[in-house]
């Protein structure tokens, strides 16, 4: 256990003196806080925290990539994957010490937006079941996209590669929900008849945060975040296992 | 943590090592043993497989076949054992350029699962050692080459593990450095089993007790540096003034002389002896010369030198030896 928190204490640290870190803390308040300015913070508006959230993955999806980019391949680029690898810990320690440095590092994010909250409260009255689970939703939200990116980030020792192969996957995953319009409602392949409209936009973020923003929190929507994070996590443990055989 | 070295088994055994990619054969069924407490040099040419050897003894990469086992652990099966036991500096020095030198080796202490009181401890004592006591605070990137080096030789000893393994641990420093490094190393021997690749051979003959030599994959000649030294062609040189071919029977004949090259023919020939170069066989070359009635006008034994025979026993036209 201490092997995981060794790890993922050095990597919190590391990115609070990396210019990028400081980048992607920018660029997310800049999201963030137009999105409050602009949908929750205006009179006559309901005082909740509910727009920022519905739409933060449109800024979330190319804004955390950043964060994550470096995570494994500058380890590979250096060769301190020689270093990691050679030390008295599993590949399953490394990967979760390094999803929780860069997790821990967005937890702090989130918790600098806890401001916006204050500001509701100063001038209305919010729900705090609804803003509890909007935050928990923010919570899942990102804990999946980081997990996509550290997967990027485990195969290359690029980081652009790694950052533009995150940006598409979760640029995917964003937009779905919103493009499933477009689709027809069902499609007919080989015999079948396939819900082509609705299968996209269950695999889209957006159907899935609505509900925490409102005030629901759905177990279907919970799985939802929790397996595409463990999906990736599994798939990074299973890339740094096979990498050792190459 | 000064146990003594004989409680616990630190050597290293190789049984039929290999490591293939595809068909190339990078190391090729190579066995070889380091008994506890000697230092032995890994010595060989680029690409000869030694990199790749010591990765495979530090658990970087798996074998393909063969065994290999540290301190009495398994690098396949017990990988995580073998691990806590060895000290590695790898050859790139790979170190997290935005720390200091000091939270470096705590977090390498951490990583390692060493208490804090003992880490600090550890820290002060690998810092005088390595000559890192005034620069602790200082940031690894702002380091020379030679800095980060004795970095990389103190996180691999804060543990004081019965292994290490050092690969070009003195490249990048300079030469008053050099020479404390070496002394550091030798130091270290009896208390821990090293293991030090490099191409520098006046820094085996120096530092190691036994040297292996490494080719293409394969071993292609272990033994301690005198050995070797021995096995490449000493030479004897002899200037006789007697009709060549005559002279160079009657010294084949001598016991001892393994082979006798005719440098220039002439009145006076000149030849080169390889085999024994002791007084006895000096002696005896004298006394032969001359009971045939030929003139000796010069003879002179030559020391090897590790150097020669690393050249010889590398040469790709040569056999394994």
């Amino acid at each position: 256990m201490s092997a995981i928190t060794t790890i993922a204490g050095r990597e919190l640290k590391s990115l609070f003196v990396s210019p990028i870190a400081y980048l992607v803390l920018f660029l997310f308040f800049i999201a963030m806080g137009t999105l409050f300015s602009l949908m929750a913070f205006r009179p006559n508006e309901l005082a909740e925290i509910r727009p920022v959230t519905d739409f933060s993955r449109f800024a979330l999806f190319f804004i955390l990539p950043g964060l994550t980019m470096s995570i494994f391949s500058e380890e590979y680029k250096t060769g301190r994957i020689e270093m990691l690898r050679t030390s008295p810990i599993t590949e399953a320690q490394l990967l979760l010490g390094k999803f929780f440095g860069a997790y821990a590092f967005y937890l702090v994010l989130l918790a600098a937006t806890l401001v916006y909250v204050l500001l509701l409260t100063i001038y209305g009255r919010p729900d705090w079941g609804q803003t509890m689970a909007a935050y928990l939703g923010m919570l899942l939200m990102g804990g999946m996209f980081i997990a996509v990116g550290i997967f990027f980030s485990a195969c290359t020792k690029d980081q652009i590669v790694a950052y533009l192969a995150t940006l598409l996957v979760l640029g995917f995953l964003t937009f779905a929900s919103g493009l499933s319009t477009l689709l027809p409602t069902n499609v007919s392949l080989f015999g079948l008849t396939i819900p082509a409209a609705a299968t996209l936009n269950y695999l889209g973020v957006g159907s899935h945060i609505g509900d925490f923003s409102k005030g629901v929190v759905d177990t279907a929507h919970v799985s939802y975040f929790l397996l595409v994070t463990l999906f990736f996590l599994l798939m990074t443990y299973l890339l740094l296992e096979s990498r050792k055989w190459r | 943590m000064a146990e003594n070295l004989k409680s616990r088994a630190a050597d290293i055994s190789v049984e039929r090592l290999t490591k293939a990619y595809g068909n190339f054969l990078a190391v090729d069924h190579i066995s070889f043993n380091v008994p506890s407490g000697t230092i032995v040099g890994f010595l060989g040419p680029n690409g000869a497989g030694k990199t790749t050897t010591i990765r495979m003894l530090t658990c970087f990469m798996p074998p393909t076949s063969g065994t290999a086992k540290v301190a009495g652990h398994d690098v396949f099966h017990e990988s995580l054992k073998v691990r806590e036991n060895i000290g590695y500096l790898p050859e790139s020095t790979p170190l997290y350029t935005e720390m200091r030198i000091r939270e470096y080796l705590e977090f390498r202490g951490k990583l390692r699962g060493l208490d804090r009181d003992t880490r600090r401890k550890r820290i002060e004592h690998v810092a005088e050692r390595c000559w890192l006591k005034d620069r602790l605070d200082s940031v690894i990137g702002t380091l020379s080459k030679g800095y980060r080096q004795r970095v990389g030789i103190a996180d691999a000893l804060l543990h004081n593990p019965p292994v290490l393994v050092l690969d070009e641990p003195t490249v990048g420093l300079d030469p008053s450095q050099i020479r404390e490094a070496r002394k550091l190393i030798a130091d270290l021997a009896g208390d821990h089993t090293v293991l030090l690749s490099t191409h520098i051979l006046q820094e085996v003959e120096m530092v190691c007790q036994r040297v292996i030599i490494i080719a293409r994959g394969k071993i292609v000649a272990q033994g301690t540096p005198e050995e070797l030294k021995n096995k490449a062609g000493a030479g004897i040189r002899l200037e006789v003034r007697g009709p060549s071919d005559q002279v160079r029977s009657a010294l084949m004949a001598v016991p001892g002389i393994e082979k006798v090259d005719v440098e220039s023919t002439g009145a006076v020939g000149r030849f080169t002896l390889q085999g024994k170069t002791s007084v006895e066989v000096r002696e005896q070359i004298a006394g032969t010369i001359s009971q045939r009635g030929w003139a000796l006008r010069e003879m002179r034994a030559e020391g090897a030198t590790l150097e020669e025979f690393f050249v010889k026993i590398t040469d790709p036209g040569a056999a394994a030896a």
